[in-house]
């Protein structure tokens, strides 16, 4: 199986290097390629804003103060949503723990993403979105970041695996186990939808 | 991209290929050529294929937090942080040569703003206000409520050039006959935000509000510019009846116009929907015409009305909701409650 991993506005190498080296045009350079990103990814573990800002803002911080023992990492991007991650959570887990909710194996917190229904206007596609809605709530929120990090930011299994902290079989099996959930239910459409897509070509005939 | 090797795939299989996902993700134009033949040469054996493009496709229909009104703010709150944190560096002192040099940039700065003011020329419209102008070249602009439209005060030397934020319908005058060779200087570029649009002569409709666009071409020809998700500008000709939707960082949308007609209703201060859900219509109140909507219960808005809703008022638009949806909606001047 050919690997091939999409990175949406990667950070190339010179720009890289030169915020190692202390360039400051570089580092702003670096903020405003990732910063929309970033925060799209945080809005998935949090609807509170100022924490988001805080989590990206000592990102920046640290990563200026570390700039010159950080190593050459392969995606930027990938490298920055696991430190915004891992920052978030922390600064999560402390409100969390006021809150006192018991953290089972599950995360205490909630992902969600939400569905952008105004581009929809074909009927078919419109209920497959609802049913992958419905399929996704069912998940847990580990597997839900899961399939984030694959089908929406089009990581491979080792980046995803990598940014949650988790090794590779355990993000396999936690994938595969979601994908055959979202299977179940989405199939159903698909077959609606073939049967929609057949009786209008039927249809057209019969008006031929 | 080969496809052949997908024939005996299952489902899962497709969802789990990193081949198949970044043929989804990126969608290079060489790769759908093959699988537009791959899906012709296997009807059937490519369905399975088919739905889990949807199914991925489907599932990136996302709504994007971008958060972009903090961009500038808060790295100058990280500039502070850092300054603060790095010992070597000086608390700041202003020198007399800053003194200076900060009011020669005050002076400057408003000199500047004073003269791209001075250069253009625009028109804004209130909420639910529906304004037609006539540019200087004879072309007719009709704008929604709450819309801007800004043209250079030279507009018509060299192409002429409009800047549009909100709704408008545009009749552009033909300078030239022969479509097919335009000199620059014949060309009308309508700017919203990163997109650009290249007029030939023609009839369309524009409406960019939240970061998204969406065009419908009544007459003519134009063509249009846009930044792609994977930030490559990209052309799209448009041919009458088209209706493109773009939004930052994504690709564009195409779809043919059911009813063409539906797109203009608004000049005659219609209200009209098809098979919408109460998010569209909501923003259509608040956007156009200025109304606030409060919903007890944010799951309210995507409830759907089936059919096509036609209507004149916002008055007999809020009885067919609260009729179909049993939804009670109450209005106070500008104001909107639903609660179920």
């Amino acid at each position: 199986m050919p690997l091939k991993k999409v990175q949406l506005h990667e950070t190339t190498a010179p720009e890289w290097n030169a915020f190692k080296g202390g360039d400051w045009n570089a580092y702003r350079q670096l903020y405003n390629i990732h910063f929309k990103a970033l925060n799209n990814y945080g809005y998935k573990f949090t609807r509170d804003v100022s924490l988001i800002e805080d989590a990206v803002h000592d990102l920046f911080v640290n990563l200026w103060a570390k700039r010159e023992q950080l190593g050459n990492p392969v995606s930027v991007k990938n490298y920055l949503y696991k430190s915004l991650r891992n920052l978030l959570l922390r600064k999560m887990d402390v409100q969390q723990r006021f809150l006192a909710i018991d953290s089972a194996e599950d995360y205490p917190f909630n992902f969600e993403v939400s569905f952008d229904t105004v581009f929809m206007e074909d009927e078919s596609k419109k209920e497959l979105q609802r049913k992958l809605k419905e399929a996704i709530q069912t998940l847990s929120s580990r597997q839900q970041e899961i399939i984030y990090l694959r089908f929406y930011e089009g990581l491979s299994y080792e980046a995803a695996a990598d940014i949650m902290n988790l090794n590779i079989t355990s993000t396999y099996k936690l994938l595969y186990k979601a994908i055959g959930k979202l299977q179940d239910r989405v199939k159903l459409v698909d077959l609606m939808m073939m049967l929609a897509i057949i009786g209008s070509k039927r249809a057209l005939l019969e008006i031929n | 991209m080969d496809f052949s090797k997908f024939i005996n795939y299952t489902f899962e299989d497709f969802l789990n290929d990193d081949a198949f996902l970044a043929f989804v993700v990126e969608q290079n134009a060489s790769d759908v050529l093959a699988w537009e033949k791959f899906r012709a040469a296997h009807p059937y054996k490519s369905r399975i294929a088919l739905a889990a493009f949807n199914t991925i496709s489907a599932y990136r229909q996302q709504k994007v937090f971008s958060n972009e009104q903090a961009q500038q703010s808060l790295f100058e709150k990280i500039s502070v942080s850092i300054t603060a944190g790095e010992p070597k560096i000086k608390k700041l002192s202003f020198s007399p040569f800053f003194k200076v040099a900060a009011v020669f940039a005050v002076v400057l700065l408003s000199a500047l703003l004073y003269f791209t003011m001075w250069n253009k020329d625009a028109v804004k419209t209130d909420y639910g206000i529906i304004k037609t102008i006539t540019l200087p070249d004879g072309s007719e602009v009709t704008l929604n409520g709450n819309s801007k439209i800004s043209y250079a005060a030279n507009f018509n030397d060299g192409p002429r050039e409009v800047w549009i934020d909100g709704e408008a319908l545009f009749k552009v005058k033909h300078i030239n006959i022969d479509t097919n060779h335009i000199q620059p200087d014949e060309k009308f570029i309508v700017h919203c935000g990163d997109l650009n649009i290249e007029v030939l002569g023609t009839t369309f409709n524009v409406k960019s509000r939240h970061e998204k666009t969406s065009i419908g071409l009544l007459t003519g020809k134009i063509r249009v510019d846009y930044d792609d998700i994977n930030k490559k500008r990209m052309q799209f000709v448009m041919k009458p009846g088209d209706l493109v939707k773009h939004a930052d960082e994504s690709n564009l949308v195409h779809q043919k116009m059911l009813n063409p007609q539906h797109l203009t209703a608004w000049i005659n201060r219609q209200l009209v929907f098809q098979n919408a859900s109460l998010e569209e219509m909501i923003s259509v109140l608040q956007d156009d015409l200025g109304y606030e909507v409060v919903l007890d219960d944010k799951k309210i808005s995507e409830l759907k009305v089936e059919g096509e809703i036609n209507v004149g008022s916002v008055k007999e638009l809020l009885q067919i909701l609260s009729t179909t949806l049993h939804l009670n909606i109450k209005t106070n001047n500008k104001k909107i409650t639903i609660t179920k």
